[in-house]
Parts: C-alpha cells; sequence; structure tokens
C-alpha cells in the first residue's frame, strides 16, 4: 500500500493517470445523463474512491467497471439525497437547461428521457450512449441479464409511446 | 438499429457534448485525494459496512463484551432454518417504479452475489460475483481473521441506502454454530438460514429499520465466542 511518504510506483501511478485523463469527462457525463445536478463532483469522488482500491484493480477493465458502477450509484444515492432535502417536486435543474441548448428534434426525446423512470433511464444511457451489452449494464446495476433485457424494452417502448402522443399533437 | 435508436443515440450524445470540459480536473482530484487520506478512517467504520468485515468497536477472543451481552439479551437464538439448499433464493421482494423485484442470492460453485431480479427470472448471475469466503477472512479488524462477512442488501454502495434498507446478509464460517444480531436499539434482530454449504452458511438479518449501529456475537458448537462485534 502506498503511503504519503512513500512514492507510488511510476507504472501504477501512469496507468491511473491515463485513465483519468480518458476517463474524467465520460464519466462526468454519464453522471450528468444519469440526471446528477453535480456530475463534476461524482466523477472526482469516483475517481478518488477508485485510487483508494487502484492496487486491487490490476486490469483496465476492471477500473472502468468500478467507476461506472461507482459513478451510477453516487448519482442515485445523490438524487436521492436531493429529493430529501429540497422536500420540493423536481425543479428545474441542468436536464432542463441543457435540454434548451438541443436541437428541437432531439429535444422531445431528451425531455421524455426526464421523464422515464430513474431505471429505466440508466439503462438506456449505459446502452445508448455507453454502448455496453446487456451483461455489462447488468454488472454495473446489480441486475439480472433478463431484468436488463425487460427494462430495455420497457423504456423503449414508454420512449415510443410519447413520442408517438408528442407527434400527434 | 431502427429509427428510435438512432434517434436516442444522438440525443444522448448531444445532451452529454453541452458539459463543457472541466478545466483543473487533475488539481482538484490531487486535492481531494489528499483530503480524503485525513477522512478515510473515520469513514472506513462506516463504509466496511455496506460490504465487507463490520468493524467491531470490541473484539473478543472467547468472552463476548459485557455491554454487547447486556444488550443482545440472554436468550441465545438459534436461525430459523429454511430448506433452501438451493442456489437461488429470494431474500426480500420490493416494488420499483410499479414492478415486483426481488433481491436474489446466488451461489453456484465458489461464487455469490446478491442481485435485484424480476421474481421469476431464473439462477440470475453477475461477472462480479465474489467467491466465497475462504476462512478466516484474511482481513481487519482481527488479527486472527474474521469469521463473519456482511453485506448490505441491494445497497448500491450506498450506507442504508437501497430499496431493502432494513435487510442485510451475513456470511459465517462453518465453525460458526449460533449468530446472534443485535439492532442499533440493542434488540435482537430475526434472523433466517438462507442456505448453507461445507464452507459457508448465509444467514439473513431482518432489522426494525436500519442496521445502523447492529452488533453480532458469532459462537461455536461449544457455545465459546468466536467473534463479536458492535459497528
Amino acid at each position: 500500500m502506498n503511503t504519503a511518504t512513500d512514492p507510488e510506483p511510476r507504472t501504477e501511478r501512469a496507468g491511473f493517470d491515463a485513465l483519468f485523463d480518458e476517463c474524467f469527462e465520460p464519466m462526468k457525463r454519464l453522471a450528468f445523463l444519469l440526471g446528477a445536478d453535480d456530475p463534476e463532483n461524482i466523477a472526482q469522488e469516483a475517481f478518488v474512491r477508485l485510487h483508494s482500491r487502484w492496487p486491487t484493480l490490476v486490469d483496465q477493465d476492471k477500473a472502468l467497471a468500478y467507476l461506472r458502477r461507482t459513478v451510477v450509484n453516487l448519482s442515485r444515492s445523490r438524487l436521492r439525497h436531493l429529493r430529501v432535502v429540497r422536500r420540493a417536486p423536481r425543479e428545474r435543474n441542468r436536464d432542463a437547461a441543457s435540454a434548451e441548448s438541443l436541437a428541437l428534434a432531439n429535444r422531445a426525446v431528451w425531455d421524455v428521457l426526464t421523464t422515464l423512470t430513474r431505471r429505466q433511464r440508466q439503462v438506456l444511457v449505459l446502452r445508448y450512449w455507453l454502448d455496453l451489452d446487456q451483461q455489462a449494464i447488468a454488472d454495473t446495476l446489480g441486475l439480472a441479464v433478463g431484468t436488463v433485457k425487460a427494462t430495455i424494452h420497457q423504456a423503449m417502448a414508454a420512449l415510443r409511446t410519447a413520442l408517438a402522443e408528442e407527434d400527434d399533437r | 438499429m431502427n429509427d428510435l435508436e438512432d434517434r436516442l443515440r444522438a440525443t444522448l450524445r448531444e445532451a452529454a457534448d453541452t458539459l463543457p470540459p472541466t478545466p483543473g480536473a487533475r488539481a482538484e482530484f490531487e486535492r481531494r485525494r489528499g483530503r480524503g487520506r485525513g477522512v478515510l478512517l473515520a469513514a472506513a467504520a462506516a463504509a466496511v459496512v455496506i460490504a465487507g468485515v463490520a468493524v467491531p468497536v470490541a473484539l473478543s477472543g472467547n468472552d463476548a463484551p459485557a455491554g454487547h451481552r447486556a444488550a443482545t439479551g440472554t436468550t441465545s437464538p438459534r436461525f430459523e432454518e429454511n430448506n433452501a439448499k438451493d442456489s437461488v433464493n429470494i431474500l426480500g421482494t420490493f416494488t420499483e417504479d410499479g414492478i415486483t423485484k426481488v433481491a436474489v442470492l446466488t451461489v453456484v460453485d465458489d461464487k455469490w452475489c446478491v442481485l435485484e431480479a424480476l421474481p421469476k427470472e431464473p439462477i440470475p448471475m453477475s461477472r462480479d460475483c465474489e467467491p466465497v469466503p475462504t476462512w478466516p477472512v484474511p482481513e481487519p479488524p482481527t488479527s486472527q481473521g474474521g469469521r463473519v462477512v456482511t453485506e448490505a442488501v441491494l445497497s448500491g454502495g450506498t450506507l442504508y441506502g437501497g430499496p431493502l434498507p432494513n435487510l442485510m446478509l451475513f456470511i459465517t464460517a462453518p465453525e460458526v454454530e449460533t449468530l446472534e444480531v443485535s439492532a442499533g436499539s440493542g434488540g435482537l434482530v430475526h434472523l433466517r438460514k438462507v442456505l448453507e454449504r461445507p464452507d459457508a452458511t448465509f444467514i439473513l438479518a431482518d432489522f426494525p429499520e436500519t442496521y445502523a449501529g447492529f452488533g453480532y456475537t458469532a459462537k461455536d458448537a461449544a457455545g465459546n465466542v468466536l467473534e463479536s462485534a458492535i459497528t
């Protein structure tokens, strides 16, 4: 284990630094797409936690999986915390602010996305933004693969229905 | 790929791209990392309860701490027996987004995991299932190694989080014959033996509210206390 006085082995530190440079922005954006209103904070916290476990995560795939899980969990707990503290309906947040900058066609999709359940939104973001397969999504969310498959199906159906209603207006 | 999937991908990509890069992210990380060292110890006791070996405030070799014994009472409840010898066991049921789901303990070969699943899903497994512990677990808090491992059910890495914050899974070594678990209030907690294998026993503790401040005492067949802790 490294201590404050012991310099980290060069290779370990280089590997972590490379991962940070490559993945900080994607992890921040993942938190944002999941609805977190402080995505930078969540990405930072995820990397701090990863750093404390770095010696046990020898290959980069495991480190990435750990990062994804941590970001998802922190985004969820952060949202729950905010709901409890504010005791108010979901307010205008960065979701809404960001949606305004989207092109009109895509904004309709974004608007519907923000109305889906937390779990539905998670599976869609992991599937269609991170391009994870069902097994990787299951691993990230702590779900059975069949549950992932069913949730994606339900989420896409909800999205399709809501957009059809939107088009009919 | 259909049109809806295309639209969804484009939307997510576009929304993600509205976030500008964070200047000085590395410097902020280094600042937090330095600060993290200072608070790591303070947080360890709480965090390790989520998944790992419970950090006790008192440990015993052969004698239970007097305070703990008083808190748990004088009776020594046995586990509620369960015939479940299968590798898939439902720990709890909850409703999320209007859908009934279950927390499932799956133990296959030498791997175990607790996953969220739909009620009729067959043998849910994950690549991240963990090895069944080898005893004693070579981790703190006891220099002799632990004989009890705890895992909050579906907590998602969040203290007292998840849909079933009242459930905690205890995995015990074969030499543990009885386990007493107390809630933060001091009252005994109902236990259910979920699965017994030659190498480990999986026991579910159903707390009145949450597992905050829980304690436990593990004894061998002769009634000797093997391990005791209050978190």
